[in-house]
């Protein structure tokens, strides 16, 4: 069970009371009792509950041990460990309607000093989408376990700071199309003085990105 | 399986688990949410009482 529980960073929830955040959150994600025993569920990093571990399974070491192998399964197949990791972009909104506007303070702090940085602009599967969104999800997943796994670029893209726009979120999707990319997959390159990103799109191959990291990483130093 | 049960067999001391989070595992969803953004993981939550009820 070690093995498996360890695919997940893991969480010890202590239930703060009748009157407390926990049991409503658990009851908002397929709990059903006002004073629970034991629950487990798994989450996306974005907070979604991706599924509640039936009673049966929960409490049976055996079965538990399938659900946890199963959800770290369907994660990872759906989510695969690029060797070019980014990190998600912590995006900010300000204003309202045509107001709105989305930011990056880690992307603009380093742009401002001419630090490299690359975006992946990606999109993650989600319930509902649409064929259009259903394409796309598909092609980065491709992209991530082709392009983004390439170990040449993973050597390349030291010193780069590393950050993911996720387009399945509507403020990410804005950010990125703010700074040139309106689908995914993409990776735009900013390094030195230029203001405009180097953008490679789905069609880049892991050799090119390592390239290009390499000549612009080192035009930006 | 209870708390103390599902920690101990997820490797880690049995006896830590009483009054604390075992080592490895975050205290609270918001932090595991945040580790899990850094590290790509999804999250196994585990609620239960101080008891292990």
């Amino acid at each position: 069970m070690a093995a498996e529980a360890a695919r997940f960073e893991r969480v010890e929830w202590l239930y703060d009371g009748l009157n407390g955040k926990i049991i409503p959150w658990t009851k908002a994600n397929g709990g059903t009792s006002d004073d629970p025993s034991v629950l487990v569920f798994a989450v996306g990093p974005g907070g979604k509950v991706l599924e509640k571990a039936p009673d049966r399974e929960a409490h049976q070491a055996k079965a538990f041990v399938e659900w946890l192998k199963r959800q770290a399964d369907a994660w990872e197949r759906a989510h695969p460990r690029t060797k070019v990791h980014f990190g998600p972009a912590e995006v900010a909104v300000t204003g309202e309607g045509a107001d709105r506007k989305a930011s990056c303070a880690v992307l603009d702090e380093a742009r401002a000093r001419g630090a490299p940085v690359a975006i992946y602009v990606g999109r993650g599967a989600r319930e509902g989408d649409d064929a259009k969104a259903k394409a796309e999800a598909a092609a980065c997943l491709r992209f991530e376990k082709e392009v983004l796994s390439s170990g040449e670029a993973a050597k390349a893209a030291a010193g780069w700071t590393l950050l993911r726009l996720d387009r399945g979120d509507p403020d990410q999707a804005g950010q990125a199309r703010s700074l040139g990319a309106g689908e995914g997959p993409a990776v735009l390159l900013f390094a030195g003085e230029r203001n405009e990103a180097q953008i490679l799109d789905r069609k880049a191959t892991g050799g090119g990105l390592a390239i290009l990291l390499k000549k612009l990483g080192g035009a930006g130093k | 399986m209870n708390r103390a049960a599902l920690a101990a067999s997820a490797g880690v001391a049995a006896a830590a688990t009483a009054l604390a989070a075992p080592d490895g595992w975050h205290r609270t969803l918001d932090d595991g949410l945040a580790a899990a953004k850094r590290s790509g993981k999804p999250v196994l939550v585990v609620t239960a009482w101080t008891d292990g009820q």
